[in-house]
């Protein structure tokens, strides 16, 4: 009985443990501060930005002079 | 595409394995800048490309082993023909070659993440859906996006005039389920044609029956390992002519294809193997030409004829019955299906003596009645 218990206690504090390593792993690329995520994530902030990307980047031209099938 | 919808990440993404990863991780840039001008610095935008080994190696390291040298990450026959036919005396030359290789056929090449992750770079990029991990690529988006010019359209019956190959219009076959994943990332070191790759698919896989000792079939009795399985089953299949390549004024690289066109073609098989020990295989005319990079290198290709232009195809248009199979003499005495001399330019007479097909090889009508 006190064999069972002592097994039931490890895994409570393994589980424990676990949960606040994963979501620090998950924050790492979610919600840890990562302005990349910040903007990727949201279309509208997105839609704004490539706005200004595009204004200061043109979309890289493509020969006028290529004909027929590549 | 629209920029953003290349660029946008599903929040979703970010709670799978690979969305655990840090972006920068792979990426690199500043993910604590503010502004997004200096925090994209250094940027990568294809981390798998040309070397995956951090991006995808730290976990899959044995498929990126093999991948590196694959035929899609390397397009190494392509190169190599081109250099064969440059010919090998000249280092000089051969540099300014593979300048021009890089600028006009590498943009072909498949990456880890532009199967995977993202469109091709010829495609223009983006990604496929929304930063999620694609482990079986889709056909239509990204096989289509370097191979929609003729294999695609081939096999989805795009083409005017021909059916779409069987496999797809009645089994709903995509290309992975013949091109598995162990093709598409074995090694091709050694390899000097596509041909060649153990992992290539074969019809047998499926067809076993096709190529037993007793073929039920009479015709595949008849033929078997002297006929390519293609000449009697594929429809016709595209063939291009004359692809030259060349930098306008503004800098950018274009090409010109003088002419593109839907042909049936049966040659002599001019890579006889154990694998392949046909006798007639389905042949198509490669987009090469002596002048193909004059802009680069006028007259390069000093051993032009050192390789067909006829080569081996394989088309993806594959019917039960076709044109050339509904009776014998559908083929047998139906020159027209035959590669000869008339069909070459004077250019490429030498290139394809090993190819076309003497009128004396060219199979005779047969009495259908007395067989």
């Amino acid at each position: 009985m006190k064999f069972s218990r002592l097994i039931l206690l490890c895994c409570a504090l393994i589980s424990v443990s676990i949960v606040p390593w994963s979501y620090q792993n998950l924050s790492e690329a979610g919600e840890g501060g990562s302005r990349c995520i910040d903007c990727h994530t949201n279309l509208k902030k997105l839609i704004r930005l490539c706005w200004k990307v595009e204004a200061l980047k043109p979309k890289p031209l493509k020969s006028e002079e290529t004909s027929g099938e590549g | 595409m629209e920029l953003y919808e290349k660029i946008y990440v599903k929040p979703a993404f970010l709670a799978t394995d690979h969305g655990e990863i840090a972006c920068e991780h792979c990426h690199g840039g500043d993910p604590e800048d503010d502004d997004w001008q200096t925090a994209h610095k250094g940027v990568i935008r294809d981390p798998t490309y040309p070397d995956p080994s951090t991006a995808c190696g730290e976990c899959h390291e044995d498929i990126v082993a093999s991948a590196v040298s694959s035929l899609h990450f390397t397009l190494r026959p392509m190169k190599q023909a081109i250099e064969q036919r440059a010919g090998n005396g000249n280092p000089a030359a051969l540099r300014i070659f593979d300048g021009a290789i890089n600028r006009h056929c590498l943009n072909c090449h498949a990456s880890c993440g532009q199967c995977h992750v993202s469109r091709s770079d010829y495609a223009a990029g983006g990604l496929l859906a929304a930063h999620r991990f694609i482990k079986t690529p889709s056909m239509d988006t990204t096989c289509a996006s370097c191979h929609g010019g003729r294999v695609h359209g081939e096999y989805t019956g795009a083409e005017d005039d021909y059916e779409a190959d069987v496999h797809y219009a009645d089994e709903d076959m995509t290309c992975m389920d013949c091109h598995k994943a162990s093709e598409m990332h074995a090694s091709a070191e050694g390899v000097k044609t596509r041909f060649d790759l153990p992992e290539r698919p074969a019809c047998q896989t499926c067809h076993p029956d096709a190529v037993a000792e007793n073929a039920a079939v009479r015709s595949h009795a008849v033929h078997q390992g002297r006929v390519a399985c293609q000449v009697c089953h594929a429809q016709a299949g595209k063939s291009c002519f004359s692809c030259h390549v060349g930098t306008d004024k503004k800098g950018l690289p274009y090409y010109k294809c003088k002419e593109t066109k839907m042909m049936f073609k049966i040659g002599l098989n001019p890579d006889k193997c154990t694998d392949r020990p046909y006798d007639y295989v389905v042949v198509r005319h490669a987009p090469v030409d002596p002048q193909t990079f004059d802009a680069y290198i006028k007259n390069g290709l000093k051993r032009f004829d050192s390789l067909p232009t006829w080569k081996p195809d394989t088309p993806h248009s594959i019917q039960r019955i076709t044109r050339q199979s509904r009776t014998c003499n559908s083929c047998h005495g139906n020159a027209g299906l035959f590669l000869t001399k008339r069909d070459l330019a004077p250019w490429e007479v030498k290139a394809n003596v090993g190819v076309v097909i003497p009128a004396s090889r060219i199979p005779g009508l047969i009495n259908e009645g007395a067989e």
